[in-house]
């Protein structure tokens, strides 16, 4: 039996139209979801009032925010400027000095023990006071915070209900259209948000895989990178 | 938050900042995960797809 004869066979036949309709079908299906993509796109950016020129002109505004935190070290005045930079490192270092005096050192208790007291009352009285000095400071500092403060945490709480009360007739107080349209600018920001940052990412994730860049001084640097847009900012 | 109060300096008060905030930090989290991804993919297709003559473009658009 050829190909042609099989053609024309009503199974066959049948078969086929039913195929090219399936196809029909999912082309079409295809072609309705990107123009529905692509009409979601421009309305978000109209939503979201994306204005290409106001960005371009207001992009070094960016770069100067990174730049005015960065102190001013000039080569001719390096000592004085890193000095300013740095102003009252004395003070720093002596905090720094005295927050680890307090820090119990096993050093100490060695010491002690070699002296001839008995290893396991010593270390047990450490261990009490260390246990007993750690616990009075997590109470003490619960009370400074006014963790116990109970009918204050109890007011709070009754105000978080009020608050949760107001909602519970949902009213737009004649204010429909403003809420409708705060919406749609939270749904176009999620959006367009998610959007650009996936078409970002799959150059950085290129750049930031193992397997692409076998380099892991700049592996490294575009993790922190990453952490720090992603974490680090949030 | 941070972003949005660094981009309100490029681009006024207003959506637009919000979007340049969500994209930028999601930009960090989503190339986590995709750098994970394409760190983790299996080596198998990626041999057979170059096996067949594919170029550096076609095997990263045939795999992803």
């Amino acid at each position: 039996m050829t190909h042609e004869s099989l053609g024309r066979s009503p199974p066959f036949a049948r078969f086929e139209q039913a195929e090219a309709e399936q196809l029909h079908i999912k082309r079409r299906q295809k072609w309705l979801f990107g123009l529905a993509f692509v009409l979601a796109c421009l309305l978000s950016a109209y939503v979201g009032e994306m204005d290409i020129p106001e960005f371009v002109d207001g992009l070094p505004a960016f770069f100067n925010y990174f730049r005015d935190t960065l102190p001013e070290i000039g080569l001719t005045t390096f000592s004085q400027d890193v000095a300013e930079w740095y102003r009252g490192w004395g003070k720093w270092l002596k905090g720094l000095c005295m927050t680890g005096a307090n820090i119990p050192s096993p050093v100490s208790s060695e010491l002690i023990t070699q002296q001839g007291l008995s290893p396991s009352w010593f270390q047990r009285i450490i261990h009490f006071s260390a246990l007993i000095s750690f616990l009075g400071f997590t109470l003490y500092s619960l009370y400074e915070l006014d963790f116990f403060n109970l009918p204050m945490i109890w007011q709070g709480l009754t105000k978080l209900f009020d608050t949760l009360q107001f909602m519970l007739p949902p009213a737009a107080h004649g204010r429909t259209m403003d809420f409708i349209w705060a919406v749609l600018e939270t749904l176009a920001m999620a959006f367009l948000g998610t959007l650009l940052a996936t078409i970002a990412s799959l150059v950085f994730g290129f750049l930031g895989a193992k397997n692409v860049i076998a380099q892991p001084l700049f592996h490294f640097c575009i993790r922190r990178v990453m952490v720090f847009c992603g974490e680090w900012m949030l | 938050m941070i972003w949005a109060l660094i981009w309100i300096n490029v681009v006024w008060l207003g959506p637009f900042a919000g979007i340049l905030a969500i994209a930028l930090s999601n930009t960090g989290e989503i190339s986590m995960l995709f750098a994970e991804a394409i760190e983790n993919v299996d080596r198998g297709p990626i041999q057979g797809v170059r096996a067949a003559g594919a170029n550096l473009m076609q095997t990263i658009c045939s795999l992803l």
